[in-house]
């Protein structure tokens, strides 16, 4: 490993750096969030029925249509930037 | 090229993006003007810290929610299409309409997002103050986001703070403020919010006449009415007042459009704004009844304006300095054919006339004179520059006089609630009226997109770039799929909103104590 990522890989780097103190507060804020919306979904009802439809409606828009149904034209057809303005201007000029 | 073009192609990708736009902006508006109208229940029940007031927010945050989670991302598929359907417009466009959308999605992934989960996971863990703030940030990241994509919109009707680079054939922004601050993009924010504020309106506006015809919620519709009555009357005096300002816009750079938004073919002095009538796309719009003056005074200020009409845009004017469309389809070529020229010298390694050629692309004698008319450069005989007239006509039509007849019903409904409170209970037509004006209003909503997209066809860009030159040469049969499977998916999610929404609205104000 290069030396200058070794103190890194140091244990509690992270809490060193920063000291006790602040890393104390920086974990108990992300650990309020976390609960915070962890029981805000807990405590869900009609939001339950929300949250199944937009998962699923995102996994049709973005693991089926984007995939199958909508790729980049260019970008598919096409490696570099280049090429890809060549075409067009072959398209817009012919 | 263009000649041997599949126009089925093009009238596909076309029909796709209008079923995905308008799809779209069936959810959109409710959002908008929704988290205003929730923002102002909420900021009454800071001040007075009477339940009562927190319940009517919970109630409507949750439609706000359906409305919400259903119509998220839809606007994502419009992006899809641009990459997939509209690949040459999306390179010619570049990081015009790029650095917009990209801004438009981080504020509305982080002041909208965040803020959301504030506004219904923190009624007990945050403080009022905060959580107040969080749904007014919610109201202010839904128009900032709206911004940016109108903003975008706007560019496209009316192109400016751009350098078009040849080499790369992909539109440079050179003047971000220009972009942001152009007449048509402030039109497009102002009367696009407003709309959605005066929708929002309506809609809490009906639900009340909904709940007034069971004699329900009696209570809920007294305080929802007190602030979405006054909220809608102000939205939609400020639609018409940014309706006009647009229309002003259009007439100014984008006059084919304002005419067929008139059916207006033969220009002149001292118009007359036209009420009603029959037009047609190639004569004069037969049995007009209009209002004498008021379409000159309205686009020129003043009734001795000239009103250009399809023939003088068509065949041009040369007492008005309009340039026939025959001259800008000789410019558009020319400065089509320059781009091709520069690219071959270029490619043949002809240095000194690949460098002449590209000097033309930072001319400005040659940029306003012929780049200017890029677009028209494609198209095959002047008469392609008219929109389809009717349809424009009649959507325009049909948005305006709905614009005229919401602040009307505000005023009557002011007037009940103010004055006869018990007999406005007992007033079961108005209800229904009242409840009728919510799909009016999301007829209004959608014709006045169709005024603004048909009215600009044949224009993907205003002038620079055709619809047919915009569209990739992509399989059209994959396009048609993909049409129907948008069929299936948006009127799924359109029965989804509407099912659960109703079935909300049925429950009434029960249970609000509880989360969404």
């Amino acid at each position: 490993m290069a030396a200058y990522l070794k103190p890194f890989t140091q244990k509690h780097f992270f809490r060193k750096m920063i000291g006790r103190k602040i890393f104390q507060k920086i974990k108990n804020g992300v650990e309020s969030v976390f609960r915070f919306y962890l029981e805000g979904f807990r405590s869900m009802t009609l939001g339950k029925t929300l949250w199944v439809l937009i998962i699923l409606k995102i996994f049709i828009l973005f693991f089926v249509l984007r995939f199958f149904f909508f790729p980049d034209f260019l970008k598919t057809k096409f490696h570099t930037e280049q090429e890809r303005g060549e075409y067009v201007i072959e398209q817009l000029t012919q | 090229m263009f000649e041997s073009l599949d126009i089925s192609l093009v009238n596909w990708s076309r029909a796709q993006f209008a079923l995905t736009a308008m799809y779209h902006w069936l959810f959109v508006p409710l959002t908008l003007g929704l988290s205003y109208l929730i923002a102002i229940m909420e900021t009454r029940y800071f001040r007075t810290r009477d339940p009562h007031w927190k319940m009517i927010t919970k109630f409507w945050m949750t439609l706000f929610g359906i409305n919400f989670a259903i119509g998220v991302a839809t606007g994502l598929v419009l992006e899809f299409e641009f990459g997939t359907n509209w690949s040459n417009y999306s390179w010619f466009v570049g990081d015009i309409f790029g650095a917009p959308l990209a801004i438009e999605g981080i504020m509305a992934f982080f002041l909208e997002s965040t803020f959301i989960a504030v506004m219904f996971f923190g009624w007990e863990k945050v403080s009022p103050r905060f959580h107040l703030l969080s749904t007014w940030l919610v109201a202010a990241g839904a128009s900032l986001s709206a911004l940016w994509i109108l903003v975008a919109n706007g560019w496209m009707q009316y192109p400016v703070g751009m350098h078009f680079n040849p080499d790369t054939a992909r539109n440079e922004m050179v003047d971000f403020w220009a972009v942001l601050f152009s007449p048509m993009a402030i039109a497009k924010f102002t009367h696009t919010v407003t709309s959605g504020l005066l929708l929002a309106s309506l809609f809490v506006t009906g639900v009340c006449g909904w709940f007034l015809l069971k004699k329900r919620e009696i209570s809920l519709v007294k305080s929802s009415l007190s602030i979405a009555v006054i909220f809608g009357l102000f939205a939609a005096i400020a639609v018409i007042f940014t309706g006009d300002y647009s229309a002003r816009t259009v007439a100014k750079h984008q006059p084919m459009k304002f005419a067929a938004m008139e059916g207006l073919h033969e220009g002149g002095e001292n118009l007359g704004l036209t009420v009603i009538g029959i037009p047609s796309q190639a004569g004069p719009t037969r049995w007009r009844i209009e209002i004498p003056g008021v379409l000159s005074w309205l686009s020129g200020g003043n009734v001795n304006a000239f009103v250009p009409g399809i023939k003088d845009l068509v065949d041009g004017n040369e007492a008005q300095g309009i340039i026939s469309t025959d001259e800008k389809m000789i410019r558009g070529k020319i400065a089509r054919k320059a781009l091709s020229s520069y690219t071959n010298y270029k490619k043949d390694s002809v240095q000194t006339l690949a460098r002449a050629y590209k000097l033309k692309f930072e001319d400005d004698f040659f940029l306003d004179g012929y780049m200017a008319y890029f677009g028209y450069g494609f198209l095959r005989y002047p008469e392609e520059i008219i929109p389809p007239v009717p349809v424009t006509f009649f959507s325009f039509r049909i948005m305006v006089g709905l614009g005229f007849f919401f602040p009307l019903l505000f005023l009557i409904l002011l007037w009940y609630i103010h004055k006869n409170q018990e007999a406005f209970e007992k007033q079961k037509w108005l209800h229904k009226v009242m409840l009728a004006s919510i799909p009016l209003a999301y007829l209004s909503g959608e014709c006045g997109w169709i005024v603004a997209e048909a009215g600009r066809q044949p224009w993907v860009i205003q002038d620079y770039m055709p619809t047919m030159a915009a569209v990739s040469r992509i399989d059209t049969a994959s396009v048609q799929l993909t049409f129907w499977l948008f069929v299936v998916i948006f009127t799924t999610l359109l029965i989804a909103e509407i099912t659960i929404m109703t079935r909300q609205i049925k429950k009434g104000s029960e249970n609000h104590s509880n989360h969404a």
